[in-house]
């Protein structure tokens, strides 16, 4: 039947927005799918299923033992999207997706706004403001400074500019989940998304170990090192790791800035969105420019995300009641992230130039740190703030 | 597992052979040779709370009553020397602990190594030392076991000693540091006073008794001097044999005078007049395989006693089955999961008969070797107050090594029903001649600790450990909690708060703890942390703090509340600041000497104590109404816990002082025990009287006690003075200044050890005048009874003149010491100079003297946006002792406030003490008894928390039954 | 069941990682009401009080 139902096109079908939601006989296969998978990757609110990928790795995370005590798995970004998204490309690629599946998978193009509307109250700016002024602008600075130069980079390594965009917001914002966000308003594929979230994880493992060794000869406080950590690694534990191989009082400052990066990161992957979407209408024609092309204006839900943002900036959304959102949104991308999962052929991850991404994070990523290195020691030398 | 034994056992000859030869050895020869039972690992070991193989959770007995378990590893006496780590013979153990007790015949769960097993018999014993002497600061071995009897410290009353000891057991482990005394009254001669209601003046006697009985132990002294005690008895429970089950019992419904079916046999039940006749035979019931008259087990306390247990099974050892015979409601059979203990108490008003058959038996005595691994060896600890099972130790019987060749030693082979193998194994490896610089633990699902050495550059010189939540830890740290929470090389540790959209509110703090939680300062400039001398040359610290309770996030209206009385000033000596000794205090960081105090007795007669199911100290709620008020602003008495021995409720009453510490240990109170009948297996006292504080229940039970009569001290004013007093020595006639006065001696007798002194003022008529003494007669009751006290001083407008208590009268001299400027503060008054703080004197409940100074705020403060700062109590300068001053506060998350403190033009600031987001600013500041008090309730969590802030990882959330109570108790 | 390598791959050429047109518009719609309802419920019941 549903063979029958999606060779008739969507428009012909169309009854109201609802008509999105396809009926219910068609979709459950694809949803109980995502949610077997969801519920076999992640810890998720309201099912105690103790047998799922995420404990697999805490258990595979003890045995190895903490790294600057930070657990290994961690430092390599297994998280609740990540999760999902490997039990999915596992399925998708050892089993192969049935029919019946597709139209409750196509449910990942509400998921994905969804998922990024709520995820508005995460970020509630005035959590920054316990920084003070200076180390905001300096990871606010990093931010930009890092994602115009991979994006710029990006042309003379010739990396597809969609897969360039996804790159520049997970380097920038210091948080691969970015590159999931940016791909509905990039329009960018599913490889180069995974592409981008390899490289870039890769890089700050990288530069977990390294910073703490350049750290050393310049001479940096632990504090201002801190600061540097949660700029020029980003990323959570890998710069947690970084901060902690320094010494342990840069580690808590890791721990102390990482909520400026944190709550910035919208500011990340909307400052490349725009950077995109302004670049596309300039060069309209220009067959080179594939990133947001299909978005013909800016889509509603980034408006209602940033109206989302500035509400719970003005602190509408009290604790418990984030707290409950956040397992929503938990819920939410682990759904996706398994449809995404099986969409994807493990070849179609390589197929966006298997080193380039890579390429592209490591020169972009070094010319971070030598910023930020340089911003952090500027300030502490001139005593712009109190290192 | 020979060979591995005979390969430990041959280490441990060579090992011992180059110590015997190396002169360097000695030391090392003699920590090998030494016992190390009841010590400690080293001062500054590293502890671990969590790793997934070590178990920590509740489970319920089959009568729904929860037993809180949990598992640990220690290593203690180790040493690194020449690349290689030494571990002496009982140096590695393991502990299984129940927060109280197991007993038998209740389907009592217990860890064995990580396996759930469950108690099916237990075979005790009393052990008696007599004669038996020990020297303050000793931790003297009471028997082969290694049970030592440790002589903490000595104080004193009157002038005679009393000494305060605990008795450990071979794990560390001790319950509760007990008084004793051979030098005051017995605490029965309270009933012979009759106190009126309300306030009656200072007891003249001390109580305090020669043994302490405490349920299956009994301390009776003989002999108590200032250095030693000597010990006519010392009573205390053992365990010398313990059965359990590896599974859960088969439970089948009994068929009177028929048989059912178990496995391969038949078990019958016959009836008969006073239980049942079970037979266990083979399949076809040819053959008989056991018979046995068995009684229904109910959960009477007194049928696990000696000799009695036996009555209730029917146990086959070459059958692997163990027979019980129970009577539940049927909806019970098996349940873990019935909260019964909320229910009716004893016996069911309908139920069913039901064998319970256990097996996969395993029987353990207490010194043999472990029957899976015989490296190791079975230690049996009880319950010092029940006599019943409260931990299983399991220890290394030889010494071992590990080095850089074999850097890994396996600890016991635990049972399991898929694969026996080692429990856990301690590994270390980077030895570095007498350093170590790396060394874990690792479980039986290979899941290991953090590398356990935590300055990577420095090592360490042995390798001791604590890994795991087991109580017995608390007993470990008692000499190194305070040290290792004032360590400020992770800066001041910061608990994130858990935020939930009700606060905790309280109108009011008084009597209550700050959270726990609360960020922990030990030391900042400008509160005073001072060692000073009394006349007699005994040295006193002097220690000034604050603390905040009780503040809370209003998130409604962008504020921070503190409460009333959330905000005090403490400032306190090591002990109580006693008169006629010339002793010092601090006072908002001024150095004042006490010239004299008042103080009453409260009685309270015919009140009721509810029970506090869930308690504001240590355990979080705010649950406040089953308070009683000893006193107005004086005490609270609270009903906090209770156990049964025997059937009857030994109830635990705390007193709590006004700054929310408990004074002393629990009052323990049961009725019907007279310590004197033998046939009784425990010893309590009926009433209970500590110094001068004192209860007669008239009724103990388990929902609520009824007091007769509780009497405690309470301070209602002191004098002090800033001035230091002078020492005069004068002969009759001559004459000193005294303030505005001159004093005059009149006489001074030698023989009767008195002086006659008088006061003239400038016109040189006398205004006061007053023989003071005789000291020889009132020698008994000083320093501490007032009456006596006044009679040695004589007090007139700001000034006071003071017998020399040791010397009075020197070559025909008296010898006196002059105060002036003697400044008055009084209970609940406002204080002076600054109306926003009222004061609140705490008696020490012994001994009447004072022990505490508290200035509290009477009105509640806000914090907010437009007032982000709140000035502390003035000096008597005008200047703020502290100031509380919040940095980033979003109105629900508190992001950053410190305390700060200016001493002339520079300001010191504590770190930020809301590093992690904090819902309150409750806090803890400076370090003295009443602070060391809170940190000892939550000792255990913080030294936890500790861990897992030093690696900046959360720490894991609770599961099961221990995350509905930490949710509960959020 | 036929299984297929990717969301491309089936039989019937409906590939349900497309998102275009009409059919993206409303299930961004869709998405976004979903989104707004949820975390409204959640903020507005704890104003209340319910938990």
């Amino acid at each position: 039947m549903h063979s029958t139902t999606a060779n008739i096109s969507y428009e012909a079908r169309r009854k109201s927005i609802w008509s999105s939601l396809y009926s219910f006989q068609e979709v459950l296969p694809g949803l109980l799918a995502m949610f077997f998978i969801a519920i076999a990757s992640n810890n998720l609110a309201g099912v105690p299923n103790p047998f799922n990928l995420e404990n697999l790795f805490h258990y595979l995370d003890n045995v190895i033992g903490p790294v600057n005590g930070q657990y290994v798995f961690q430092i390599f970004n297994t998280n609740f999207v990540w999760n999902a998204f490997f039990m999915g490309l596992f399925i998708g690629n050892v089993f192969g997706v049935p029919d019946s599946w597709k139209r409750g998978l196509s449910y990942i193009h509400k998921f994905m706004p969804l998922g990024i509307v709520m995820l508005a109250p995460h970020f509630i700016v005035g959590h920054a403001a316990k920084a003070g002024l200076v180390p905001i602008l300096i990871v606010a600075a990093a931010l930009v400074f890092t994602a115009s130069v991979t994006l710029l980079l990006a042309r003379f390594l010739r990396v597809d500019d969609r897969h360039a965009s996804v790159l520049a917001g997970g380097l920038a914002t210091g948080d691969p989940h970015v590159c999931a966000i940016l791909m509905p308003m990039i329009k960018a594929r599913g490889g180069q998304v995974i592409n981008a979230f390899v490289s870039v994880v890769l890089f700050g493992a990288i530069a977990s170990v390294v910073l703490p060794l350049i750290g050393a000869k310049v001479g940096l406080s632990p504090q201002a090192f801190g600061l540097a950590t949660v700029s020029a690694v980003g990323n959570g534990a890998q710069a947690f790791s970084a901060g902690f191989a320094h010494s342990s009082e840069a580690g808590r400052f890791s721990i102390y800035y990482d909520v400026v990066r944190h709550v910035l990161m919208p500011a990340g992957f909307l400052y490349v969105f725009g950077v995109m979407f302004v670049r596309k209408l300039m060069f309209r024609r220009d067959p080179a420019v594939n990133a947001t092309r299909g978005v013909d204006s800016i889509p509603l839900y980034v408006i209602v995300f940033v109206v989302s943002w500035i509400v719970a900036s003005l602190h509408v959304v009290k604790e418990p009641a984030h707290v409950a959102i956040f397992e929503m949104v938990k819920w939410d991308f682990s759904l996706a992230a398994g449809a995404l999962g099986l969409s994807m052929s493990v070849r179609e991850i390589w197929d966006w130039g298997t080193w380039r991404g890579f390429a592209l994070a490591c020169v972009s990523g070094t010319l971070r740190i030598a910023f930020v290195l340089a911003a952090v020691w500027l300030c502490a030398k001139y005593q712009l703030f109190n290192f | 597992m020979h060979t591995r034994d005979l390969i430990s056992m041959l280490f441990a000859f060579a090992l011992a052979a180059t110590l015997v030869l190396t002169p360097a050895g000695v030391r090392e020869a003699a920590a090998l040779e030494a016992n190390p039972h009841g010590f400690e690992p080293a001062d500054d070991m590293p502890y671990i709370p969590d790793l997934t193989g070590l178990r920590h959770q509740s489970f319920k007995n089959q009568y729904g009553q929860p037993r809180h378990l949990s598992e640990g590893v220690a290593l203690r006496q180790s040493f690194v020397k020449d690349g290689k780590a030494t571990v002496p013979a009982g140096g590695l153990y393991y502990i299984s602990e129940v927060e109280d007790e197991v007993r038998p015949l209740m389907r009592d769960p217990f860890f064995i190594l990580g396996e759930h097993s469950y108690l099916l018999k237990l075979k005790t014993a009393r052990r008696v030392v007599k004669d038996f002497p020990i020297k303050k600061g000793e931790k003297k071995f009471l028997d082969s076991d290694g049970y030592r009897l440790w002589f903490d410290y000595v104080t004193d009353h009157y002038q005679k000693p009393y000494a305060q000891l605990a008795l450990i057991s071979p794990a560390g482990h001790w319950p509760l540091e007990f008084p004793v005394s051979t030098h005051f009254q017995e605490m029965n001669e309270i009933k012979q006073h009759d106190f009126p209601e309300g306030e009656s003046e200072q007891l003249w006697n001390f109580y305090l008794e020669d043994t302490y009985a405490y349920g299956a132990s009994v301390f009776k002294a003989k002999e108590v001097t200032f250095d030693t005690v000597v010990f006519d008895s010392i009573e205390y429970p053992v365990i010398e044999e313990a059965m359990f089950s590896f599974s859960r019992p088969w439970t089948l419904e009994l068929r009177q005078e028929d048989y059912r079916l178990y496995k391969d046999k038949r078990i019958y039940a016959f009836r008969r007049p006073n239980g049942f006749l079970v037979r266990v035979t083979n399949l076809s019931g040819n053959e008989v395989l056991a018979e046995k008259l068995v009684r229904p087990s109910t959960p009477q306390g007194y049928k696990d006693a000696e000799g009695r247990q036996d009555e209730y099974s029917l146990t086959i050892p070459e059958q692997d089955m163990h027979i019980e015979i129970m009577i539940d409601p049927d909806y019970l059979s098996n349940s873990d999961f019935v909260p019964t203990s909320v229910d009716v108490p004893y016996g069911w008003t309908e139920g069913t008969l039901s064998f319970v058959v256990y097996d996969d038996l395993f029987s353990l005595k207490n010194g043999e070797p472990w029957p899976l691994d015989d490296r190791f060896k079975v230690g049996l600890e009880a319950n010092a107050l029940t006599g019943r099972l409260q931990r299983l130790i399991l220890e290394n019987a030889a010494p071992f090594t590990l080095d850089s060749a074999s850097g890994s030693y396996d600890g016991p082979v635990k049972f399991s029903h898929f694969w026996n193998r080692p429990a856990f194994s301690v590994v270390a490896k980077n030895f570095d001649g007498d350093k170590v610089f790396t060394y874990y633990l690792r479980d039986r699902f290979f899941q290991r600790t953090d590398n356990m050495v935590f300055s990577a550059d420095k090592g360490r010189g042995d390798i001791d450990f604590f890994v795991g939540r087991t109580p017995t830890l608390v007993s470990l740290l008692e000499d190194t909690f305070l040290t290792r929470l004032a360590d400020q090389s992770l800066d001041t540790v910061v608990e994130p708060s858990h935020f939930t959209s009700y606060p905790k509110v309280v109108s009011n703090a008084a009597f209550y703890a700050p959270d726990p939680t609360a960020p922990f300062v030990p030391s900042q400039k400008g509160f005073t942390r001072k060692k000073d001398k009394n006349r007699r040359g005994e040295g006193l610290l002097s220690s000034e703090g604050f603390v905040i309770r009780g503040s809370y996030v209003d998130y409604d209206n962008n504020r921070i509340v503190i409460p009333p009385s959330g905000l005090y000033y403490t400032s306190r000596n090591a002990r109580n600041v006693r008169a006629l000794t010339g002793e010092t205090f601090v006072f908002l960081g001024r150095k004042a000497y006490l010239a004299s105090f008042e103080s009453a007795t409260v009685v309270r007669k015919n009140f009721d104590i509810d029970y506090w199911r869930l308690q504001p100290t240590g355990q979080l709620n705010p649950v406040y109404w089953q308070d009683e008020a000893l006193g107005y602003n004086n005490k609270s008495v609270r009903f906090t816990e209770h156990t049964y021995l025997d059937d009857r409720v030994m109830g635990e009453v705390n007193i709590v002082k006004y700054s929310g510490n408990p004074f002393g240990a629990p009052f323990h109170l049961t009725q019907g025990f007279d310590p004197k009948d033998k046939a009784s297996r425990y010893s309590v006292t009926e009433l209970f009287a500590e110094g001068s504080t004192w209860t007669i229940p008239a009724y103990v039970g388990p929902n609520y006690i009824r007091m007769a009569e509780m009497g405690t001290p309470v301070l209602k004013r002191f004098f002090y003075t800033y001035t230091e007093p002078t020492q005069v020595k004068l002969a009759a006639g001559e004459t000193a200044k005294l303030g505005a006065y001159t004093l005059e001696v009149l006489s001074a007798d030698a023989g009767n050890t008195s002086v006659s002194i008088a006061l003239r003022d400038a016109s040189g008529a006398i205004v006061a005048n007053k023989t003071l003494g005789s000291v020889k007669e009132l020698w008994d009751v000083l320093p501490q009874q007032q009456v006596a006290v006044k009679k040695l001083q004589l007090m007139h407008g700001n000034v006071m003149a003071e017998i020399d208590i040791d010397n009075p009268v020197e070559n025909g001299k008296g010898v006196l010491w002059l105060f002036t400027d003697i400044l008055e503060s009084e209970m609940d008054q406002k204080l002076a100079w600054d109306p926003r703080f009222t004061i609140r004197p705490d008696v020490c409940g012994h001994c009447y003297q004072l022990n505490e100074i508290l200035l509290d705020n009477p009105e509640p403060i806000i914090l907010d946006k437009n007032n982000p700062t709140y000035d502390g109590p003035l000096k008597e300068d005008g200047t703020p002792m502290f100031r509380i001053v919040i940095d980033s506060f979003d109105g629900e998350m508190i992001h950053a406030w410190h305390v700060e403190t200016q001493i002339k033009d520079k300001v010191f600031k504590t770190s930020n003490l809301a590093f992690r987001p904090r819902n309150n600013i409750d806090v803890l500041v400076g370090a003295n008894g009443s602070v060391e008090g809170f940190l000892r309730q939550g000792m255990l969590e913080r030294m936890a928390y500790i861990e897992y802030w030093r690696r900046g990882v959360h720490p894991p959330l609770h599961e099961g039954l221990a995350a509905r109570e930490a949710l509960n108790l959020q | 069941m036929t299984f297929h390598r990717n969301a491309k791959d089936s039989g019937n050429g409906w590939d349900y990682m497309a998102n275009s047109g009409i059919e993206e518009r409303d299930r961004d719609y869709v998405g976004i009401i979903i989104a707004l309802a949820i975390m409204i419920f959640l903020t507005v019941t704890q104003y209340l009080k319910l938990y």
